[in-house]
């Protein structure tokens, strides 16, 4: 049976996302084990923000995690099989503690390993071969927040590199001199959020440049003459929300755009109408849905990318801005 | 088990030792492409084409191999046949899932125990990064040829040295190939940027060899610019080039003729401007130029220049932001 999409079809984006990795002898199953973590922290949020989070087994999951434990360094890997990385140590956090299962880690351990990763410079490596951007950063500061050890960081050398990474359009890159990409804006916009060092954006600059990612079909790109693509409506949507510029966006324009790349037939959300969907635009769409107001939806915090009360509860809301929720 | 596919897989890694000029990964199965069906994959006069679907057909035991030897007691010490099927088992993962970071991390370790050369690890990345599009725009490979140069030159123990001038102006010329198989490829140009790191500290240190290399680099960026018109990450780095070069001392007599100023930006965005107004990336191109060198002559000259311009929606916009910025 066919859906329109003009409205959320929430009971297909569930069923849609209990049945990913169900066929484990499936190539795809093998193929995106290199981000299984991840893609089991964008399933799982995507589930709280449609107040679903019980659809997924929670005693698996936390299994799963666990099994990821990597003894030697301290953090996870996204697959047992998989060397920890920063990436998938910080999905694996989340999980936990969005399923109240913090107990579970060494709590020290993790810290240490990540505290391990931090340059000369100040930036963050992914694992010890040394990958920088500052996508780690923020995965360090998100981390460390979420562990209560945000005491343990060094806050100065950590701003100063991403102050280093803004751009002349008031945008920021994954390194020092790189192009401003709205994905390296939320980034360093939340780093610098939850270390409250937000005056060192140049506000009014980057809210002209969030503003510019909006296109006439109403989706969001991440730079200048690129396609729309619907993770944007978080990444850009949550930078606004954080600078408080959530109203330069056209809202409805955007809802419109991101219910029409849903899949009216297996659900899930794709990045842009007629693709193939994958768990991890689902995630993104619905919680850039969440911070436009949509109806039915659960309040999704932008700068952890988690559920909003959740992080209330853990004291580190910050002053971020969001839509009414809006009757249905 | 899986013994035809591991000759399968010899035959593959044994024919990426021979000089070949491109690897290319060929949608569908080799039925599509050959007659010759006793030899699963095409070889023609140095050019390797590996069909897709053998390549997803492989993956279980290649895949296996890796997993064998991450649990085998051997493995802080790879034994000649252990290393050789290492070398195999990581090249097929890596051609059938360019994103497979743990595959990556055994070649490093291999390199680091002497098992496998910088050299070898190059020539055999620069053919990964043309195999796919998927491969030209995976962060973890460009940050792979970092590790690489830094681990032969930056970093070497016995003999720490700038990596050589020829070397950085071919890298320069992978990230080219790069940006034209996946159009806009931010980690290409990132990697971009730090060859003109390390440009840069050659040319501080006085060294003949690299200043004619930023010249070869600024003149083969504008050409660029005239043949990629929606391309403002060669904008950008165009406009950092200046930016990072400019103060340098022309004293090398192949700078003499090089005219590294702001002037000479700004002046090709209006004349591309002038005949092609409906790029966005040609109007943030002047917004750089300006940004990043302007002064109070550029200031003037650059309103008439915009008033002169086709009247559109970008234009409007580029007078608001230039207003905004007090650039007018």
């Amino acid at each position: 049976m066919s859906h329109e999409t003009n409205t959320l079809l929430i009971p297909l984006h569930v069923s849609y996302i209990e049945n990913l990795g169900k066929n484990k002898n499936d190539l795809i199953y093998h193929l995106t084990a290199h981000l299984r973590m991840n893609a089991i922290y964008w399933g799982l949020t995507a589930l709280c923000t449609m107040n679903h989070r019980e659809a997924l087994d929670r005693d698996e999951m936390i299994d799963y995690v666990m099994s990821c434990w990597d003894e030697e360094t301290g953090g996870f890997g996204a697959h047992p099989d998989h060397d920890a990385h920063i990436l998938s140590t910080l999905s694996a956090i989340q999980i936990l503690v969005t399923q109240d299962a913090i107990g579970r880690l060494d709590i020290d351990r993790v810290v240490k390993f990540i505290l391990s990763l931090q340059q000369p410079s100040g930036v963050f490596a992914g694992d010890s071969f040394g990958e920088i951007d500052t996508r780690f950063s923020y995965i360090a500061v998100n981390a460390l927040s979420l562990l209560g050890r945000l005491g343990d960081l060094n806050v100065e050398k950590t701003v100063s590199y991403i102050v280093q990474c803004r751009n002349f359009d008031g945008g920021f890159g994954s390194r020092i001199g790189a192009e401003s990409h709205a994905g390296q804006v939320f980034v360093c916009c939340a780093a610098l959020t939850i270390l409250d060092r937000l005056d060192e954006i140049d506000t009014p600059t980057l809210s002209w440049w969030l503003a510019e990612r909006q296109l006439p079909n109403g989706g969001l790109n991440g730079r200048p003459e690129k396609l729309e693509d619907v993770c944007y409506s978080f990444w850009v949507l949550a930078s606004l929300s954080m600078l408080k510029k959530v109203h330069y966006i056209d809202s409805d324009k955007l809802i419109s755009f991101i219910l029409s790349a849903q899949d009216p037939e297996g659900g899930g959300i794709a990045d842009r109408p007629g693709d193939m969907p994958d768990v991890f635009h689902t995630h993104f769409g619905m919680a850039g849905l969440s911070l436009l107001g949509y109806p039915g939806l659960v309040d999704i915090d932008p700068v952890y990318c988690m559920p909003a009360a959740l992080i209330e509860n853990l004291g580190l809301r910050k002053g971020w801005q969001s839509l009414e929720r809006r009757m249905r | 088990m899986f013994y035809n596919e591991m000759k399968t897989i010899t035959a593959i890694t044994d024919a990426l030792k021979t000089s070949l000029s491109t690897v290319e990964v060929l949608p569908g199965t080799i039925d599509q492409w050959q007659t010759d069906l006793a030899i699963p994959f095409l070889l023609v006069d140095g050019h390797l084409g590996l069909p897709q679907k053998l390549l997803y057909k492989l993956l279980p035991c290649a895949l296996s191999l890796l997993k064998q030897f991450r649990l085998s007691s051997s493995r802080s010490s790879p034994s000649s046949q252990e290393t050789t099927s290492l070398l195999e088992a990581s090249s097929i993962i890596l051609l059938a899932n360019p994103a497979h970071q743990t595959a990556l991390n055994q070649r490093k370790r291999l390199i680091l125990a002497a098992h496998w050369s910088v050299k070898q690890e190059l020539d055999f990345s620069t053919l990964l990064l043309s195999s796919s599009r998927e491969a030209s725009k995976q962060s973890i490979l460009w940050d792979h040829r970092r590790w690489l140069f830094q681990t032969e030159y930056i970093h070497n123990r016995d003999h720490p040295r700038l990596i050589p001038a020829p070397l950085l102006e071919k890298e320069l010329g992978v990230i080219l190939r790069g940006c034209e198989s996946y159009p806009r490829n931010y980690y290409a140009w990132a990697h971009w940027e730090y060859c003109l790191d390390k440009l840069y500290e050659g040319c501080a240190k006085d060294e003949g060899d690299y200043f004619p290399i930023v010249t070869r680099a600024s003149n083969q960026l504008l050409r660029w610019m005239e043949h990629h018109l929606s391309d403002y990450s060669a904008a950008h780095h165009l406009c950092r080039l200046v930016h990072r070069f400019y103060g340098l001392p022309k004293t090398h007599e192949e700078m003499s003729d090089v005219d590294l100023s702001f002037d000479q930006l700004s002046k090709q965005a209006i004349s591309l401007l002038s005949r092609y107004a409906d790029h966005e990336a040609l109007w943030m191109y002047l917004r750089a130029s300006w940004a990043v060198g302007g002064d109070q002559f550029h200031r003037e000259n650059l309103k008439a220049s915009i008033d002169a311009l086709p009247t559109c929606k970008y234009r409007e916009q580029c007078i608001s932001w230039c207003k905004f910025c007090h650039a007018l």
